[in-house]
């Protein structure tokens, strides 16, 4: 009510509302808010003057408190004078001082950081700094003193003697310490005879810490509560040794501790092992949940190291489940026993190999399906120099069927051959296979579950099309995901593949390339005529299609819309196409519309269709259902790689355009002949233009088509009635008069929905019996009556069949529904 | 309250009744996000109405909803199988809680903050100081003084003077 008063009251200078939040509140906001932006605010009036000191994540780098972004710079332009470095350190202690005396005053505080060069001189300073922290309750506490994070970064810079960081100071004389989390960077490390002021610690991570293997042993006896422990570069540990059933420690990870010679664990508490450096002799007792380890070996025994982990370790560690190796050497040069022991509980494998060079023999990776017996997951990063042979290697590879792995994950994949080679020999031999996953980009391990992908490559669709032909060859059906990124895809990526093998067949009379296709001008789609009972009139069929080779029509649409396809049963479909390759396929080019709006009839036909003989498939977008355009180009591709296709776009039948775009990204697959475009010759053009090739969809523009817009030809419904007339204005040059003289026809044939005027029309010409499957009608009496005058004035003999045309009555027609 | 089934129900389900006398009901589940209420639920003083006399019914309404969605969408207490799913999981999460805060007028995401702060949900709590914190970030005073009207009341001495003590933040 209080509030609401208060808001009411203030009509005359409307201040924002969010202004008048408690002090409280506005200096959470505060906290979030960069240390420096949140200083500024002291100025905006007399009640901020204070808000910001209850900052509680104070930060203290140089360019927080110096406002310098110089350690930016390379350093060899910022190789300043000692006494101004002298003078850089001076100003930024002096400014800490400053705010911490501010601060002193304020609330809880949650972190302090001080990133910045400073040594010994300034141990009085700091410790003053982190006993006000403490004061203030604070739980994390980072300090990098270290070089590397002052912008006095060069060459010249001298030794200065190390702060030593007193663990006395973590809590308060006589109260107990809140400190969770403490990084220390470049300090010396001074431990208290006993002290309770570890207690608090959960995370410890020491970088380039002095501190010597008795004096860790001495921090971990007084660290109950420490979970993770992180040493990096600390070069006074020589023997380590983790043990003590107290030890609460979970995560161990260390690295590049070059004077490391002995790690002994044994503590049951112990999950996660990440070791990086130089081999060091692992001794391993009563680590019972020790079932995750990260090894990777940098000196110069890394191949004893890496051999080891790959070996011994099986035995030493049966308990592992994941396993996380980085060889950073070939594998090849690796001598692995033919029997090695098994990992039997690892389930997840990450294997990162740099190089991986052209000339493995790859004998490695059955190595470790022998040896993994139970593995699940599989990783590999690869890193192929670029400096690629491409010699010739033979690889003869036992076979080792695997039952078990059924995630697979390739990072790194660039396509070249050992990489493909690689990929085939894991998807001939992991039978369970269910999802594989390859990636252009190399994934690299930044430690503590932390992975990196470097940045997209270029090289995705290369990529795209090696996996995709290679699990044509190998049987698998396996869900594909490609990343193209470094971000998460959502499933659009994710599809699924035609990988089945499609029924192909190598006899030379049924191999018809894409070009030949490309060629054919004059193509009809073909009607199909009935008998009374509603079956094929396959006599009358023949005499059509005798009647189009003998005026030059040079390809056919076997069950297209024309043909009435829609109301064929797809084995009537197939034994159409196989009848007509039977028949005429020497003569003329059989194309199959076996495009459905069902991705899996689509698949089914089209096999069926090539099987038969057909010479190319006419493939409709789904239609009526639809889709996305993501979803039509997987629909495409899905039935692309079977034999030459022709797209079809007829957005007023299936309710949906098929835009250019899509086209486009299709135009990569070598069989796609081109695409039968109803749009309008705008349209064509622009596909034209770019070398694509086109058969218009609309008769009434074949002409224009042909002549102005570089369509190649049509696909034409009018042809079954005058197929000479057809060809004359195809082949024979522009002739804008026998086009004009034709427009009544091809106006009377698309009045209602073809094929309806075009079966009233041959049935009339006396070529097909008057059967309709139902739901198509003949056209009324009137329209009748109208094609007849129109034969006329075109010339009968310029129409199939030879009998006179003929009005049909009513009663003429037969109606079939049941067919 | 004299049947047994109404006194489980009661027991199960909390009565809110906010500044303006509007009863909300909420499911103990649910509330436990709320410090306060969970405060008072283990100490069993939650018979009745619980009024909440610094929270009106529309901010109420705003903060059950932001409750309800956490407690449904709890990401930690279900097993997802897979860490991707998380991860999206997090991520419409997230969508959802920016879209929940960017739809607030200035006025709503005071009350907001308010009655977040005054049940103790620190979630919410956060997620509206984030945006206030996001409004103010990488602006200059003097920006900052006109988006909020706010007026100075130093004198020019004196807003010079903590302008030196701290000179190294302005520039």
């Amino acid at each position: 009510m209080g509030i609401k008063r208060l808001k009411t009251a203030e009509l005359m200078v409307r201040r924002d509302p969010l202004m008048e939040l408690p002090d409280g509140i506005l200096s959470k906001i505060i906290s979030l808010l960069p240390l420096r932006e949140a200083i500024r605010t002291s100025i905006l009036s007399k009640s901020w003057k204070s808000i910001w000191t209850c900052h509680s994540h104070l930060k203290f780098d140089s360019l927080n408190v110096l406002g310098s972004r110089a350690h930016l710079r390379p350093s060899t332009t910022t190789c300043i004078s000692k006494s101004s470095r002298r003078k850089e350190r001076r100003k930024f202690v002096h400014r800490v001082d400053e705010l911490m005396n501010h601060r002193c005053k304020g609330l809880k505080m949650n972190s302090l950081t001080v990133h910045f060069h400073l040594g010994k001189e300034f141990s009085s300073r700091i410790d003053d700094w982190i006993n006000c922290a403490v004061m203030k309750e604070v739980e994390s506490i980072d300090l990098n003193l270290s070089k590397s994070c002052s912008h006095m970064n060069c060459a010249c810079s001298t030794k200065h003697e190390h702060y030593r960081f007193d663990c006395g100071l973590l809590a308060a004389p006589g109260r107990k310490s809140n400190v969770k989390f403490l990084k220390l960077d470049s300090c010396i490390f001074s431990v208290p005879l006993s002290s309770n002021c570890l207690n608090s610690l959960i995370t410890l991570e020491l970088w380039r810490v002095s501190i010597s293997d008795d004096m860790l042993k001495k921090l971990l006896s007084n660290c109950l509560h420490l979970e993770t422990l992180s040493l990096h570069c600390c070069q006074d540990l020589v023997n380590l040794n983790f043990d003590g059933s107290s030890l609460r420690l979970k995560f161990l990870r260390i690295q590049e501790c070059l004077r490391l010679n002995e790690l002994e664990i044994s503590s049951e508490n112990v999950r996660r092992l990440e070791y990086s450096g130089p081999v060091v002799s692992f001794s391993f007792k009563d680590v019972p949940n020790l079932v995750e380890a990260y090894l990777c070996f940098t000196q110069n025994n890394r191949l004893s190291g890496t051999a080891y982990a790959l070996t011994r370790l099986a035995s030493e560690l049966p308990q592992l489940e994941k396993l996380n190796l980085l060889s950073i050497l070939s594998m090849n040069v690796l001598k692995l026993p033919e029997n090695g022991p098994a990992f039997t509980n690892v389930k997840e494998l990450v294997l990162s190999i740099y190089p991986f060079h052209d000339e493995d023999r790859l004998s490695w990776i059955a190595y470790i399906l022998r040896t993994f017996p139970l593995l699940q997951k599989l990783q590999l990063n690869l890193f192929s120099p670029s400096f690629i042979k491409q010699r010739e290697i033979e690889r003869l590879l036992p076979e080792c069927p695997h039952k078990h792995l059924n995630e697979l994950e390739m990072n790194g994949f660039y396509g070249e051959k050992h990489e493909i080679e690689l990929l085939k020999y894991l998807l001939e031999n992991s039978v369970a296979l269910k999802a594989l996953t390859v990636s252009p980009c190399r994934k690299v391990f930044r430690g503590f579950n932390n992975w990196v992908y470097e940045k997209e490559s270029s090289l995705y669709l290369l990529t795209r099309k090696t996996v995709y032909d290679l699990l044509r060859k190998v049987k698998l059906n396996v869900k594909l995901t490609l990343l193209k990124n470094n971000k998460w895809r959502p499933p659009q990526a994710a599809l699924i593949p035609n990988c089945h093998l499609p029924m192909r067949s190598f006899e030379s009379k049924n191999r018809t390339s894409t070009e030949d296709i490309k060629s054919l001008r004059l193509i009809t789609a073909i009607k199909t005529p009935y008998l009374p009972d509603g079956r094929f009139d396959l006599e009358a069929y023949d005499d059509l299609v005798n009647m189009q080779l003998e005026d030059g029509a040079e390809g056919l649409i076997v069950g297209g819309t024309t043909g009435e396809g829609q109301l064929m049963s797809w084995d009537e479909h197939i034994m159409l196409i196989g009848h007509t390759v039977n028949c005429f396929g020497g003569s003329i080019r059989v194309i199959g519309n076996t495009g459905s709006n069902s991705t899996r009839e689509a698949i089914h036909a089209t096999e069926q269709g090539f099987a038969v003989g057909m010479h190319a498939a006419l493939h409709i977008n789904p239609y009526y259902g639809k889709t996305s355009i993501e979803g039509m180009i997987s629909h495409f591709d899905s039935v692309l790689s079977m034999g030459p296709s022709i797209i079809y776009n007829v957005p007023s039948r299936t309710g949906q355009d098929i835009p250019p775009r899509v086209i486009h990204t299709l135009t990569q697959s070598p069989n796609l002949a081109g695409i039968k475009e109803c749009v309008g010759n705008d349209r064509v053009k622009q596909y034209t233009d770019n070398g694509i090739v086109v058969w218009t969809g609309n008769d009434d523009q074949l002409h224009d088509a042909r002549w102005d817009y570089g369509a190649t030809g049509v696909i034409s419904v009018t042809s079954n009635l005058i197929p000479g007339l057809i060809r004359q204005l195809l082949f024979e040059g522009k002739n804008p008069s026998l086009n004009s003289k034709l427009m009544p026809l091809i106006e009377w044939l698309f009045q209602e929905p073809n094929p309806i005027p075009l079966n009233t029309a041959l049935a009339q010409l006396g070529v097909i019996r008057p059967v309709f499957r139902l739901p198509y009608v003949p056209l009324p009496l009137a329209k009748r009556v109208e094609f007849v005058k129109l034969v006329k004035s075109i010339g009968r003999e310029n129409f199939v069949g030879d009998k006179d045309v003929q009005v049909l009555d009513d009663d003429d027609f037969i109606l079939v529904g049941r067919y | 309250m004299s049947t047994p089934s109404s006194s489980v129900f009661s027991y199960r389900v909390l009565k809110l009744k906010s500044s303006d006398g509007e009863i909300f009901e909420v499911k103990q589940t649910v509330a436990v996000q709320s410090g306060v209420l969970k405060q008072m639920m283990e100490d069993g003083c939650t018979e009745g109405e619980i009024p909440l006399n610094n929270v009106d019914s529309p901010t109420l309404a705003k903060i059950i909803e932001w409750c309800n969605k956490h407690h449904d969408d709890d990401v930690e207490g279900r097993v997802l199988s897979q860490e991707k799913e998380k991860e999206k999981e997090k991520a419409d999460m997230k969508r959802w809680e920016s879209e929940f805060i960017d739809a607030l007028n200035r006025d709503e995401l005071y009350f907001l903050l308010i009655g977040s702060n005054y049940m103790n949900i620190k979630e919410l709590l956060d997620c509206a100081a984030q945006k206030v914190a996001g409004m103010v970030k990488g602006k200059t005073p003097e920006a900052i003084r006109e988006m909020f009207n706010i007026q100075s009341d130093f004198t020019e001495e004196e807003e010079k003077a903590i302008r030196k003590e701290n000179q190294w933040a302005f520039n």
